[in-house]
């Protein structure tokens, strides 16, 4: 066999060996430059979501249904036009039963016209029929184990260390998957960013130690928010739960909401 | 290093693409996932911050404060402490930026009766009126002021 | 004759018995015609590959007319299978995100979406 050492062969396999020892660095130097082309952020980090967990609670016996928070929510978060709404209010009527049917209630109905925002109209059977009549304010339930987080094919919607369920608008596809998952119809497809989105419980507010829209306006404090690492016993939060006895929606699906209700009825959704 | 290659060359060759996109994807991977991908989970990291530096529309109580503290103070001693100013006001970041009297709504008629028009769902502590049987003018300040209900002008 | 048409249209809109979310209460559903193509698209390019298979491998002489036909068929199909996919898509341009950072849970259906993907 003739000794294939020549000058030609030393060379390649010399510059093989540096082209591997440089490939390392090389590599990161390529990559810092392509992803710079991609999704980047200089916001600055001044807040550890790792030190707060924000939740909300629904006092739905204070709810007087004037629609302020679905407002100020599609002002705040520039909501598109139309039937999106990452929060609003329901009407729920239930109605007396039917004399000599030996039924406990008569029918439930329920309405939201327009998400609540303009008010309701009259209500669909007269006063005297009804037996209560309530309502019910709803956004996102922040479920510990959201279906929503589970189906994401890209990781775009994602459970943040503070507590709130968010979606990264530069990263999501677009493709619905979370909005068919989330049993509490909290999501939509904006037409605007092509997006889905929902009720990121204003985190741009929040961070900035301020309340969420919807919390600010309201009225008669049904709705309350407050962060559970850092609250004290005389925090409006603690108080709810303090002082309330507490539902969740739909406890039989196991998403294990941190959104409770205080106040509502079985027949509620 | 000669028996490895006594497979058949189509095989070997299928062998060497597999191999070959293999690399080829990890490459791409390596490459085109996000910066902060991982950092908390399976998302962007970055992405708190983006979504926490957005603009704000509504300013909250505590901003009102700082020149309409007479009015503030009055409100936080009636029955109508519970509500803040851009409840009836409307958004007021862009009014507290630029104080001027065409960006920021003086309220009206329509925002009373919001909250206190008659209705059987609303719970009976809360204070409500049948429009009609109350009140046939257009200005509820004829008789209430807002910002301490109970005073009669 | 424009009357008679506003009613049907009317009748034919979605028209929702009992409560449904605001957000659900589109007139368009969000998962329309252009998913159920995909499949349907799929089931072509496997019909048409499995006719030139029978040819090739398994020497099914009848099929020899067709054999060209059928493997650009499925070639041809396969190429235009993902686009209903893509078109359905909010943001088209980030469907590589599937396969860069695909979301891999206990919840088999998104694996398969991320499969799909690739």
């Amino acid at each position: 066999m003739k000794n294939h050492l020549s000058r030609r062969s030393v060379l390649g396999r010399l510059s093989a060996a540096v082209a591997g020892v440089l490939a390392a660095p090389v590599a990161k130097a390529a990559k810092a430059v392509t992803q710079k082309v991609l999704v980047t952020t200089d916001a600055p980090k001044d807040y550890d979501p790792i030190k707060h967990k924000w939740v909300m609670a629904i006092d739905a016996n204070r709810c007087i249904g004037c629609g302020f928070c679905a407002e100020a929510c599609k002002k705040e978060n520039h909501v598109p036009e139309g039937p999106y709404f990452r929060t609003w209010v329901e009407r729920y009527i239930i109605t007396k039963p039917k004399p000599g049917s030996g039924a406990a209630r008569g029918e439930t109905l329920v309405d939201c016209p327009n998400g609540g925002i303009t008010g309701y109209p009259e209500a669909p059977v007269p006063k005297e029929e009804i037996q209560h009549s309530f309502f019910v304010p709803k956004l996102c339930n922040l479920c510990q184990h959201s279906p929503c987080v589970q189906v994401c094919p890209v990781g775009a919607t994602f459970d943040a260390p503070d507590g709130a369920v968010l979606i990264d608008p530069k990263y999501c596809i677009g493709c619905g998957f979370c909005i068919q998952a989330c049993p509490y119809g909290c999501r939509f497809l904006s037409p605007v960013t092509k997006t889905a989105e929902k009720c990121t419980l204003c985190y741009h507010r929040i961070t900035r130690g301020l309340k969420p829209a919807c919390v600010e306006v309201c009225p008669t404090q049904a709705r309350i928010f407050g962060d559970l690492t850092n609250a004290k016993p005389e925090d409006p939060i603690l108080q709810f739960y303090q002082n309330n006895l507490v539902t969740a929606l739909k406890p039989h699906l196991g998403t294990e909401p941190r959104l409770f209700y205080a106040g509502i009825d079985k027949e509620v959704r | 290093m000669r028996r490895l290659f006594t497979m058949p060359p189509q095989l070997f060759r299928i062998l060497l693409l597999a191999i070959g996109i293999v690399v080829a994807y990890s490459v791409a991977r390596y490459f085109l996932t996000p910066p902060s991908f991982g950092e908390y989970g399976w998302y962007r990291g970055a992405a708190l911050m983006e979504l926490a530096t957005r603009d704000r529309v509504y300013a909250g109580k505590r901003a009102c404060e700082e020149c309409h503290s007479d009015e503030y103070e009055k409100l936080g001693k009636h029955e109508h402490k519970s509500l803040a100013c851009e409840s009836c006001h409307g958004p007021g970041e862009a009014h507290g930026k630029d104080p001027r009297k065409d960006n920021i709504e003086k309220s009206n008629f329509a925002v009373c009766l919001r909250c206190h028009e008659a209705n059987p769902s609303r719970p009976k502590w809360h204070k409500q009126i049948v429009i009609k049987n109350h009140y046939t003018g257009s200005k509820c300040t004829e008789c209430h002021v807002p910002h301490s209900p109970s005073e009669v002008p | 004759m424009t009357n008679d048409m506003i009613n049907i249209v009317v009748e034919v809109m979605p028209h929702f018995e009992g409560y449904v979310y605001p957000n659900e209460a589109t007139q368009q559903p969000l998962w329309g015609v252009l998913i159920v193509l995909y499949p349907y698209i799929t089931g072509l390019v496997a019909g048409a590959f499995i006719m030139a298979s029978l040819v090739r491998v398994f020497n099914v002489k009848a099929l020899e007319p067709v054999y060209r036909l059928s493997l650009l068929t499925a070639f041809a199909f396969l190429l235009c299978a993902p686009l209903p996919l893509l078109f359905h898509l909010g943001h088209p341009e980030r469907c590589f995100e599937v396969m860069m950072t695909p979301h891999l849970t206990p919840r088999w259906r998104s694996s398969a979406l991320s499969m799909r993907g690739t």
